[in-house]
């Protein structure tokens, strides 16, 4: 008896030992990746005095949110999880291109991203929204050519700021210029590199 | 007296089991957002050429990766355990650090073994590149 006694006191004991080491890996795993952004806290004041960039800002620097948003698709959602950086899913701009490349501009906390789909895939891309609101913000997806001899090729889309014309999509020396309408900038060609940075000009 | 082994055992048992339960809690409530890097200001040579390119270790479950830029643009990809690329590569502006420039998120295939690869795609200059990967729900693999 004294030792089943024993035996049950020991199990008690290890598991209680690995409740506590799960924590301490938790507690690890909580830990913000180096190569993660950091979402910064406001206060209550700060909110009232309002630091925090409103949605109005976002209307005001892109022309792109200031129609009825459709929203980033639940299927979407469902991939990408919680959203980062205050993100808000509900707010998300379809942004219409010629190609099968579906993609969304989401204003977030001091950010604003672009999601793309395609295919099965997922890709994004953010940026401080003040940046964004100076150079305009743009993604580019590099599909190389498939066995099947489908054409492979660079897409690029991205939103420019309210009175821009163009945005010139620059790597090293070669300049691509990229008209926008309605805010919006996209083109594809079959230049298999992506550009460094954009600059959006206006008119 | 003879009550108490009775009790004891009724303790460590409730502890054994709760201990458990919480064990699984937490497991399913695991937190997301964790990266783990791989190819850290990897000094990458320029596209075409040997070196173009960095590879994760490979990961069952692996559905995410992140590439960080510094003087040029770069990407980011899926790729299976034979290094076939599963989609586009999807690629962010140049100096995009200490934040990332692009990431990717492969939603098929999730009990798959995947790995995440960042590229140099500048045609003509080396550049330092960093990436980060996860598996699927955001977690560690």
């Amino acid at each position: 008896m004294e030792e089943r006694n024993r035996v049950i006191w020991w199990r008690a004991l290890l598991a209680t030992a690995g409740c506590a080491l799960f924590f301490v890996w938790l507690l690890h795993e909580r830990a913000p990746s180096p190569s993660l952004p950091q979402e910064r806290v406001y206060s209550k004041e700060q909110q009232l005095e309002g630091l925090i960039p409103s949605f109005k800002e976002f209307q005001e620097d892109f022309v792109i949110f200031r129609t009825p948003a459709e929203g980033l698709p639940q299927s979407l959602r469902h991939v990408l999880g919680k959203p980062r950086f205050g993100l808000r899913w509900s707010r998300a701009q379809f942004l219409p291109n010629e190609s099968p490349i579906n993609a969304w501009a989401v204003p977030g906390r001091e950010t604003v991203c672009l999601f793309t789909r395609d295919g099965l895939a997922v890709g994004s891309t953010c940026d401080r929204s003040n940046r964004a609101a100076r150079l305009g913000l743009g993604i580019a997806l590099l599909t190389p050519q498939r066995p099947d001899h489908q054409r492979g090729g660079r897409t690029i889309i991205g939103i420019a700021p309210v009175a821009s014309c163009k945005v010139l999509a620059k790597r090293g020396n070669e300049v691509v210029r990229i008209s926008v309408n309605r805010g919006i900038f996209f083109i594809q060609d079959q230049v298999m590199a992506p550009p460094d940075r954009y600059e959006a000009r206006s008119c | 007296m003879t009550v108490m082994p009775a009790v004891k055992r009724s303790i460590a048992s409730t502890m054994a089991v709760v201990g458990i339960i919480l064990l699984g809690a937490l497991a399913i409530a695991a937190p997301k957002a964790s990266a783990t890097n791989f190819c850290t200001q990897a000094n990458l040579a320029p596209y075409g050429q040997g070196g173009d390119r960095c590879w994760s270790p490979v990961k069952q479950w692996l559905n995410y990766g992140q590439v960080t830029t510094f003087q040029r643009a770069g990407c980011v990809d899926i790729a299976d355990g034979s290094n076939n690329l599963l989609a586009s590569w999807v690629c962010g502006a140049a100096g995009s650090s200490p934040q990332y420039a692009a990431n990717i998120w492969y939603n098929s295939d999730l009990t798959g073994w995947h790995k995440a690869v960042i590229r140099n795609n500048n045609l003509s200059y080396w550049g330092t590149f960093s990436g980060a990967y996860s598996c699927y729900n955001g977690g560690a693999c």
